[in-house]
């Protein structure tokens, strides 16, 4: 008789106890499902896969540098040397590439956007809940359009319909299979996310880590540039300056460390947003060297001739001018490209004057004092010429040289890539098939989508 | 109170029944040769059949038939024994010979119950004091191999863990379960102390480990210390010893000979390899082979000067720089004292030891163990059990091991010196070019050379590990049979790292450097970080508590007899951790330097970049709670047909699982048969014979991973100052518990006078909704093998064969064991697969084939050496291919693949003889493993280029046409072609059989004194010597090789020798 009550209350008190809070401890303090906004900040604070992870197979396969013949013989990644060479197939590692890194983006971008849907938007709470959406479309977009310079061919509206996109995941559903989208459908759904996040996004950011007005309007330009919708471009440009226009002086010391193994800073002036690449070693800049005819196109009181390159000491010169401040290249947004975009769009609309004026301001913050001398063009077409040579100069190294390249090119500017290894040379012809990289082959097997045309 | 006062006297007044005897009982006492009593003896009245067995102390009370009766007393390890009686009121004193074969005399611990194995339906191997003790080695685990049946170490897979009877799981937790005493264990097993181990019980098969539920998926390995007995003499046991084992033998690492890697390096500079380097920003080293040329090709140095510097380099072996100024001979030295007694209502146990071992590279590692353990029976029907545990480890850095000290990235050249002719250190170029440390900062910096064999008297990192083991337990006996058993364990293990790099230590040199600023014009130096040492320290504390309330009911009526047992138990485990660093240290005044975390304010000094100081400040808190309720029920007819049925129930704080999820019921069933005690079993030859059937479920669950989309707080960014985070999980609701079916089919036997006894057992295993790297498309976003999901069903069968045998029993005696198993395991399916081939290939990983064991060795069809050039060939289709993109590529399948076999042995098992003449004895063990491959290592040119870590098959490699008739090795080109290499390191030429046998020990003993008389003070002495880690007997590779310590640094372990005494009081 005892003995029940013993066992039954001994029972019952488990169960009570058993099914209740006990239970319900979380069995790692640092877990959390996504309930706060706090929390979906969190994900897109993380600034090593937000910031510091973006692509940089179109700059190894771009012109602004070369590697030496004894370097790309003793190469130890096989992938960094086929990209160099513009190789048809097997350009990437399995999984740790550029395409995992640009849609891990996009899954955390996604995750931030479903989870916070359902949280209230607290009347206190508005402008957080706003900033957070509109990071988190910034930074999908962003992933959209740098894949997009990588994986598919230039924007061209005859052919954008039908050409390759990227397969437009927006829901973080891993269960979900990618399709390809057309390269239309891709540039309609950056559009969309960065007009969106224009109307969100705070003009000026708690920490330049994470976007802002100014940047998404920034983006939204660079898009159009690749679209070449050159009007856009030049409008969104001058939205983003009108917020902020902040020009760095290269002859002021405390902004550029000159001499210094990095001069740049990486919160410094210009810089709108951060954001770097995820450095293949091809790319670090004693082993990436100049262009001899780009470096050699900077003048002596040009400013950026010290800033940018350190002398190797065989001769050739390597860059040092990232605007993250160490070997990392930038390639987020700055407001040196946003008044070159907003130049080259003038130009293109024959906008002579204001053309140059744009050009000019930059420029005179980059020679030495009192040695600059505006440039003049006599009609559009030297502004523009003059324009797209200095923003090479100004830009390179900043993972747009390839999508430069691919744009001009179907404007006929005909830019030929050579790359020379001892006695062999690789050409790359305008508008070639690969312009388009191959996706990397495991993605392809495990997801059945179709590779990109290969020549 | 009431309650208290009403149960103490319900006991008092049970103790004056039993006191009072019946008309027609006699009661008695059994006892061993020793004087101490034996428990759960069955004695059965040959004239009326009625049956008891005896308690705790010995004593049983037997209804008696009409006098003259005749009593008989069975007892497993024990020799059966009739005693006729004439006077039933005689108190008998019945004393039962152990039998000789020490493997049979058993009682089955399962850390919830003790039954003898007559009673038991379930799979158990168990392994005894004796056998346990003729090794030496400080920790438990590697002692088992030897001796445990269906157990392995696992080498290959997982790194040294015990596998109980293969896989049960594929990605989940496969942690064995080790259970000390009655409760798991939650501390570190390195703790335990061999030496104060009774015995140790291996649960294999469903019904013996179900009862442990879900953590038993993977067996459970239960742990019984010494314990005082009730009426016991004080006996104390002494064991000391002391091993020396040999240095590491590195050359047993088939390295290219330094010579031929700086004839390698001179072809790679005279191809401009890595010139580019000299203008990185980091600075990075280069070897003095390379910085030899680079002085003489800028004519600082003459040609023949050049010559005879590199020339001084190709006899310089770091193998050897390391044997001889690094290693000694390691000293394991370990003391233990055992003390048991007990009076007639008291009993007492209590353990001291302590090791003390110095590793070959001078480390320190002490363990102090404490014990002391009573159990106090106030009255007849309540004892009260306590324990106190403390154990104390502490481990001190020593020198650096082969593979630690390392010039650039982990790698360095394999003519590194450590010492000059006089055995002075020498520098180490180390992270940065030697031409640069030597004159950056004009002097004004701290030294920023690197000196390996005296760094280490400036790095020094020391833990300490305490664990107070703390038992508390009330068993009462409610009723006749009836006992309630309430058990607590409260147990905290508290584990304080710190390492401390003084100012002198590269580690502080370096960081002291990288954040200073030379002023050029004045010579001062800004220091970014302190001056001053840097500690690092790191706590983590574990505290668990856990209840049990359990009842116990055994009973014998007529032909019936019954053993049952039902309880709940509650388990909460927290663990908190913590680190910290202090820079600018001083050891001495205790004082230390302000850093700032927050801001950029640190300029590098390299590379001019701003950043805040590294911080490592972490701070964690784990909690995993566990609520279990279980029941299992014996019962035995004529004390030969039994039946046995056990369940459980257990939930856990599963996070993101709702609360139905988190409950899983396991259950297991089982019958035995006891055919040699039926009236028609006539074979005399074979007069013990026992059939066991059993099935039952267990479970997997890992606690780790959560059914919903979650992250995990990494920390709070620098910029922004909120927190960030990272995911650590996935939305992933089908996750569900994965389980395991098992079958058990078991004889066991025992020859006339057991010559020869043992059991032979065949078990089936289906584990289905196993969880599994689901293979994703990583445009997902997600990395292939992070989410996992139930993705596969496997199968696994085998068999555990257990032979012990007498061989010879007169004044020479001569037993042998022999453990045999046999498993093999093949995956039934496994969904969301890719097909690609190169999944398969490279380190032994899961393979998830659907036909293939979990573990397989795959590799790429070889073609040969093309014979005009040593390239290796691959087929594509038919034909041999040279194109290494496409032979190693995605659209290579499984199929493409050859495949070896499992790369986990399926035949393993222990040989072991023991001899004794008189005072001397000797045994031996081995142990083999076979059925399995393994993948050897050879030349990988890439790996040798970058690393200048080349394999001595470089010595072999194709150089003319006709080479390949005779060497696989490739030829050495310039440039390298990645792909190659990972193409032949992946061919199938590479793969070797993995079977071998090894000399596990050997130990002599000799007795030196022993007692004759009863009751005299010094009962035993003896003498034993040891040696241990034999090596292999055999291996069916050719090339020398242990595969189960194989791959980069690996060695086998050093052979060893002790010497000890025992002394039994």
């Amino acid at each position: 008789m005892k003995l029940n009550r013993i066992s039954f209350g001994l029972g019952f008190f488990a169960v009570v106890y058993g099914c209740g809070p006990f239970l319900d401890a979380k069995p790692d303090k640092k877990l959390a499902v996504i309930t706060t906004l706090e929390e979906a900040q969190s994900l897109l604070d993380n600034d090593t896969y937000m910031n510091m992870r973006m692509p940089s197979a179109g700059e190894m396969s771009a012109d602004d540098y070369y590697i030496s013949s004894a370097d790309y013989e003793g190469w130890y990644s096989d992938p960094e040397k086929r990209t160099y060479t513009w190789e048809r197939d097997h350009l990437f590692d399995p999984s740790s590439n550029d395409w995992f890194s640009i849609f891990r983006c996009v899954f955390w971008a996604n995750t931030v956007l479903e989870s916070i849907g359902p949280l209230d938007k607290q009347t206190n709470a508005t402008a957080t809940w706003n900033d957070i959406k509109g990071q988190a479309l910034y930074y999908r977009a962003r992933s959209f359009l740098d894949g997009s310079f990588i994986w598919a061919k230039a924007y061209d509206p005859a052919t954008a319909q039908e050409d390759l996109g990227l397969p437009l995941r927006l829901d973080p559903d891993f269960n979900m299979p990618s399709i390809r989208s057309s390269v239309k459908e891709t540039y309609d759904r950056i559009v969309q996310d960065l007009e969106e996040a224009i109307t969100l996004l705070p003009i000026a950011p708690v920490h330049r880590m994470r976007p802002s007005r100014p940047a998404a309007y920034a983006l939204l330009a660079r898009t159009y540039l690749a679209m070449r919708m050159y009007d856009e471009a030049g409008l969104y440009a001058d939205s983003c300056l009108r917020l902020y226009s902040d020009l760095m002086d290269y002859n002021d010391i405390n902004a550029v460390n000159i001499d210094g193994a990095f001069p740049f800073g990486r919160f410094n002036d210009e810089v709108l947003t951060v954001g770097s690449m995820y450095m293949p070693g091809l790319l670090y800049n004693n082993v990436a060297k100049i262009d001899t005819l780009l470096y050699g196109s900077y003048d002596a009181n040009d400013l950026r001739k010290e800033a940018f390159f350190q002398e190797n000491g065989d001769g050739s010169v390597g860059f040092k001018g990232s605007y993250d401040e160490w070997a990392a290249l930038f390639t987020s947004v700055a407001t040196d490209e946003v008044y070159l975009i907003r130049a080259e769009s003038h130009a293109r609309a024959a906008r002579v004057g204001e053309a140059m004026e744009d050009l000019n301001t930059l420029l005179a913050k980059r020679w030495r004092a009192g040695t600059f001398v505006p440039l003049v063009a006599a009609d559009a077409n030297e502004a523009l010429d003059i324009i797209l040579n200095e923003r090479r100069k100004e830009l390179l190294m900043r993972g747009l040289r390839w999508m430069d390249i691919k744009r001009l090119n179907i404007e006929g500017r005909n830019i030929v890539l050579t790359r020379k290894i001892g006695e062999r040379e690789y050409v790359l012809p305008p508008n070639d098939l690969r312009y388009a990289l191959p996706i990397p082959e495991d993605v392809i097997v495990m997801s059945g989508m179709t590779q990109n045309p290969r020549p | 109170m009431k309650i208290i006062t009403t149960l103490l006297l319900s006991g008092f007044f049970c103790g004056m029944v039993s006191a009072q005897l019946p008309g027609s009982a006699t009661s008695g006492k059994v006892l061993d040769p020793t004087g101490q009593s034996v428990a759960g003896a069955t004695v059965v009245s040959l004239k009326t059949g009625s049956r008891a067995i005896t308690d705790g102390k010995g004593l049983f009370t037997i209804s008696t038939g009409k006098m003259p009766d005749t009593l008989l007393f069975t007892h497993v390890g024990f020799e059966e024994k009739k005693v006729g009686i004439v006077d039933r009121r005689r108190q008998l004193t019945v004393v039962l010979r152990p039998v000789l074969n020490e493997l049979a005399e058993i009682e089955i611990n399962s850390g919830y119950q003790r039954m003898s194995r007559e009673r038991v339906t379930g799979s158990y191997s168990h392994v005894g004091e004796k056998a346990l003790g003729e090794q030496v080695s400080t920790d438990i685990f590697s002692r088992l191999e030897a001796l445990a049946n269906g157990l392995t170490i696992d080498r290959i897979a997982d790194g040294g863990k015990p596998m109980v009877r293969g896989l049960s799981t594929i990605q989940g937790v496969k942690e064995v379960l080790v259970v000390v005493d009655n409760f798991p264990y939650e501390g570190d097993i390195g703790n335990i102390n061999p030496n104060e181990i009774e015995s140790i019980t291996v649960l294999k098969d469903a019904a013996a480990a179900s009862i442990w539920g879900t953590k038993a998926g993977n067996g459970v390995i239960v742990i019984t210390t010494k314990k005082g007995r009730f009426d016991q003499p004080v006996t104390i046991a002494i064991n000391s010893n002391v091993t020396v084992a040999a240095r590491p033998d590195l050359y047993y690492l088939d390295r290219m000979r330094s010579s031929d890697v700086i004839d390698v390096e001179k072809l790679l500079f005279s191809n401009g390899h890595r010139f580019s380097d000299t203008s990185a920003s980091m600075r990075p080293p280069f070897s003095p082979v390379y910085e030899t040329l680079f002085s003489l090709q800028k004519g600082d140095i003459s040609e023949s000067e050049a010559q005879s510097r590199i020339d001084a380099l190709r006899n310089v072996d770091i193998r050897d720089e390391f044997s001889r100024f690094i290693y000694r001979n390691p000293l394991r030295q370990q003391y233990a004292v055992n003390a048991a007694g007990g009076a007639s209502n008291f009993a007492w146990a209590a353990f001291g030891g302590y090791d003390h071992n110095i590793s070959a590279s001078a480390g320190l590692h002490s363990r102090l163990n404490l014990k002391w353990e009573n159990t106090f029976s106030p009255v007849e029907n309540l004892r009260i059990n306590t324990s106190l545990r403390f154990t104390a480890v502490r481990d001190q850095s020593g020198k650096p091991g082969f593979g630690e000290v390392s010039a650039f990235l982990g790698r360095i050249w394999p003519y590194a010196r450590l010492a000059d002719e006089k055995g002075n250190p020498v520098a180490l170029t180390r992270d940065y070019r030697s031409t640069f440390i030597d004159t950056v900062g004009s002097g004004k910096l701290l030294d920023w050379r690197y000196y390996p064999l005296d760094d280490y008297r400036h790095a020094k990192s020391t833990t300490l590990t305490q664990d107070v083991l703390l038992n508390a337990g009330i068993n009462y006996a409610l009723l006749d049979g009836l006992r309630m058993d309430v058990k607590y364990q409260y147990e905290r293990q508290t584990t304080n790292a710190s390492q401390l790099h003084d100012l002198d230590s590269y580690m502080a040199r370096n960081m002291v450097n990288l954040y200073s600023q030379v002023n050029d014009g004045s010579g001062t130096v800004a220091y970014g970080i302190p001056k001053g040492g840097i500690l690092d320290r790191s706590d983590r504390e574990l505290n668990s508590h856990a209840l049990r309330a359990q009842l116990d009911y055994g009973g014998t009526w007529h032909n019936h007899e019954v053993v049952a047992m039902a309880g709940g138990e509650f388990r909460n485990n927290n663990t908190a951790e913590r680190t910290a660093r202090l820079y600018g240290y001083d050891s001495d005044k205790l004082t230390f330097g302000y850093v700032d975390y927050y801001s950029r304010t640190y300029r590098n000094f390299l590379t001019g970049g701003l950043s805040a100081a590294p911080n490592n400040d972490y701070v964690n808190g784990l909690v995993n709670r566990f609520v279990s309720f279980y029941t299992n029920a014996a019962y035995t007819y004529l004390g030969r047909y039994t039946v046995s049925l056990s369940a459980r129930r257990d939930a856990s704080n599963l996070f993101g699982v709702s609360t139905n999820d988190k409950w899983k019921p396991l259950w297991s069933a089982g019958m035995a048969w006891t055919a040699s005690k039926e009236p028609f079993y006539r074979l005399d030859v074979l007069p013990y014979l026992r059939l066991r059937a059993t099935v039952g479920y267990s479970g997997n669950v890992d606690p780790n991973r959560p059914a919903v989309t979650t992250i995990s707080i990494r920390g709070r960014s620098p910029y922004t100052n909120t927190p960030y985070s990272d995911f650590t999980g996935y939305y992933n609701p089908e996750l569900t518990w994965e389980t395991s079916r098992q079958i058990n089919l078991g004889i066991d036997f025992g020859f006339r006078n057991d010559v020869v006894t043992g059991s032979i057992e065949y078990y089936h295993k289906k584990n289905d909704n196993l969880f599994g790297r689901a293979e994703l498309d990583y445009t997902t976003g997600i990395l292939s093998g992070i989410v996992i999901k139930n993705v596969a069903n496997s199968v696994g069968y085998g068999v555990d064969l257990n032979v012990n045998t007498v061989n010879i029993n007169r004044r020479l005696k001569w037993q042998t064991y022999f453990n045999l198993s046999v498993n093999r395991d093949r995956v039934t399916d496994y969904f969301l697969v890719t097909e690609q081939g190169n999944n398969f290939v490279g380190n032994v990983r899961i393979a998830g084939v659907v036909g293939r064991p979990v573990y397989s060795l795959f590799s790429y069809r070889w073609a040969g050496l093309n014979p005009e050039t040593g390239d290796p060939r691959g087929y594509i289709g038919s034909e041999a291919s040279m194109d290494y993109n496409a032979l190693t590529g995605a659209d290579v399948t499984i199929d493409d693949l050859i495949y070896h076999g499992p790369a986990l042995p399926t035949w393993f098992g222990s040989i072991g003889n023991q001899f004794q003449y008189k005072g001397l004895s000797l045994s031996f063990a081995i142990t083999f493993k076979a059925g399995h491959y393994f993948r050897g290592e050879s030349m990988n040119y890439g790996e040798l280029f970058l690393s200048w870590n080349g394999h001595g098959d470089f010595d072999r490699r194709w150089r003319q046409t006709g080479d390949e008739l005779d060497t696989h090795v490739p030829s050495l080109i310039y440039p390298n072609v990645g792909n190659r290499d990972n193409f032949y390191a992946n061919a199938s030429v590479l793969v070797e059989k993995a079977d071998h046998v090894r000399f596990q020990y050997v130990n002599i003993g000799y007795d030196i004194w022993r007692s004759r008389m009863a009751g005299s003070r010094l009962r035993s002495v003896q003498v034993f010597a040891n040696a241990a880690n034999l090596g292999l007997f055999w291996a069916a590779n050719r090339r020398g090789i242990d595969p189960e310590y194989y791959g980069g640094n690996a060695l086998p372990p050093a052979r060893s020798f002790s010497m000890g005494l025992k002394a039994n009081l």
